[in-house]
């Protein structure tokens, strides 16, 4: 008999343990999922990333327009809009906006005549940094490594010895994907 | 039966307690992670380091003095703010020839500083320093870029016309428009009398004594005002430099001190300043070592 009311007790215990092993399998399994979600949607919403690619190169746009890099110095005084072509080389660039490192900010100007349409000169800021990342951003490359390209037309006037003539530069600046 | 419910009832318990102790942890957890989130210096850190050194870089192309008055992000106190016992930002910033540290200094040791790149020019000089105060002003002076802490008002940006000049073919010359104040004048022409050597009128300084606590430098507005402008502020500047605390303003003369021999004399000169002077404070010392020290620096 007390065999019996043992076997009896055992099975009834197991059940109530299953059922509130059971119920409490799903609080714990809910409260898991939304652990989960509450981290997963902390993480997704919480910026730590600040893309500048855009910002740098309008910055390094507005470095080369709207100072005396290129424009046409007399007294002391600037003329913005006048791009003297005595100035627009390589060397004057990379002497007025001196990145100390190779892995920053590259432009190519192209000074576009109005009336002819033809490129008559052209001007690099950091050349070989350029040609590389050209090439990468060209390829859809993305991710760090690669580079962005941004294009900006600016309608100038160009001074030629003492000639003025309408023009349009071009200017294809490339950003390192950071 | 009775005992087996006791059975059932204390296995539940044991459940409950399980789940209790569980939503301690959790909440815990929850509490650490938000915390830690909240404490993420990360995106200040790259935020202001981006920021400073892109205007730094626009600084650099402009032409003339430049000033600007940074204000580093800061942390609103308020009950959650203090519940979570969230630290308030404290940024260590260093400026380099070529870039910006931004390091976080309630971490100890702060390996991994937020570090930007601008572009400098050949022709500016770069001057590394470094901060750790609520704002920053990041300024250009005559081609030297830097970044300091100073109180805003000295840091005043004066006109950046070109005012270059040979002194030793000017003469400069002080007017005292009561009797009260011409041992000032008689001091000031006797120091300008070193420093501009030649004949050709330049400017005149007229003082009179201020009524009030403050010194205001009156310049013409209505010809050269660029430079009368540049020439008062840098008297301003220097006086300031000697009394920070003192209320001393330059602005554009409003006619209201239409006094005999200020008005007959003013023509004779290319530029004219008029200086109310608070004489209690300021010596005569003081005053001609700031108009002279402006000279030198207006037309150096």
């Amino acid at each position: 008999m007390d065999r019996f009311m043992n076997n009896i007790k055992i099975k009834k215990n197991r059940r109530g343990q299953a059922q509130y092993f059971l119920e409490s399998a799903f609080r714990i399994g809910f409260l898991m999922i939304a652990l989960l979600a509450f981290f997963l949607l902390t993480n997704f919403y919480v910026v730590n990333r600040i893309n500048t690619n855009r910002l740098q190169s309008e910055v390094t746009a507005d470095r080369i327009m709207y100072s005396d890099a290129i424009m046409y110095e007399e007294n002391s005084r600037i003329y913005m809009g006048i791009v003297d072509v005595k100035k627009f080389n390589d060397d004057t660039l990379s002497k007025k906006v001196d990145y100390q490192t190779q892995k920053h900010a590259t432009a190519r100007l192209d000074l576009r005549d109005n009336i002819d349409g033809d490129i008559k000169y052209t001007a690099y800021l950091n050349k070989a940094q350029y040609e590389n990342l050209y090439v990468l951003a060209k390829a859809n490359a993305n991710g760090k490594g690669s580079a962005t390209i941004y294009t900006k037309d600016y309608p100038i006037t160009y001074k030629n010895g003492t000639s003025y003539r309408y023009g349009t530069i071009i200017m294809t600046i490339i950003i390192p994907n950071s | 039966m009775r005992r087996l419910n006791k059975r059932g009832m204390d296995d539940k318990l044991m459940f409950i307690m399980w789940e209790f102790i569980v939503i301690v942890m959790v909440f815990v957890v929850l509490t650490m992670s938000v915390r830690g989130i909240a404490n993420d210096t990360t995106y200040w850190k790259r935020y202001h380091s981006a920021d400073l050194a892109l205007m730094t870089d626009l600084i650099i192309a402009n032409q003339g003095d430049f000033t600007i008055n940074y204000d580093m992000k800061s942390l609103r106190q308020n009950f959650v703010v203090k519940a979570m016992r969230i630290d308030p930002l404290k940024f260590l910033i260093f400026m380099k020839i070529d870039s910006f540290f931004v390091y976080d200094t309630s971490i100890e040791k702060d390996r991994f500083p937020e570090s930007f790149i601008f572009a400098k020019d050949k022709d500016v000089i770069v001057s590394p320093s470094n901060t750790s105060s609520d704002y920053v002003i990041l300024y250009k002076k005559e081609g030297n870029v830097g970044m300091g802490s100073n109180s805003l008002s000295e840091s005043i940006s004066c006109p950046s016309a070109d005012t270059k000049g040979d002194l030793s073919l000017k003469s400069f010359s002080a007017l005292a428009l009561s009797d009260d104040i011409k041992s000032y004048s008689s001091f000031i022409n006797s120091r300008l009398l070193i420093v501009g050597k030649g004949n050709a009128n330049e400017a005149l300084f007229t003082l009179k004594t201020s009524t009030t606590a403050t010194t205001t430098i009156y310049y013409d507005w209505s010809q050269n005002h660029i430079s009368n402008k540049k020439m008062a502020c840098l008297i301003q500047r220097q006086l300031l430099q000697k009394f920070p605390d003192m209320n001393i303003v330059s602005k554009p003369y409003d006619n209201s001190l239409e006094i005999e021999p200020f008005v007959s004399q003013r023509n004779n000169y290319m530029y004219w300043i008029l200086i109310d002077v608070n004489t209690t404070a300021i010596t005569n010392s003081n005053i001609s070592d700031s108009i002279a020290s402006a000279i030198e620096e207006y037309y150096g």
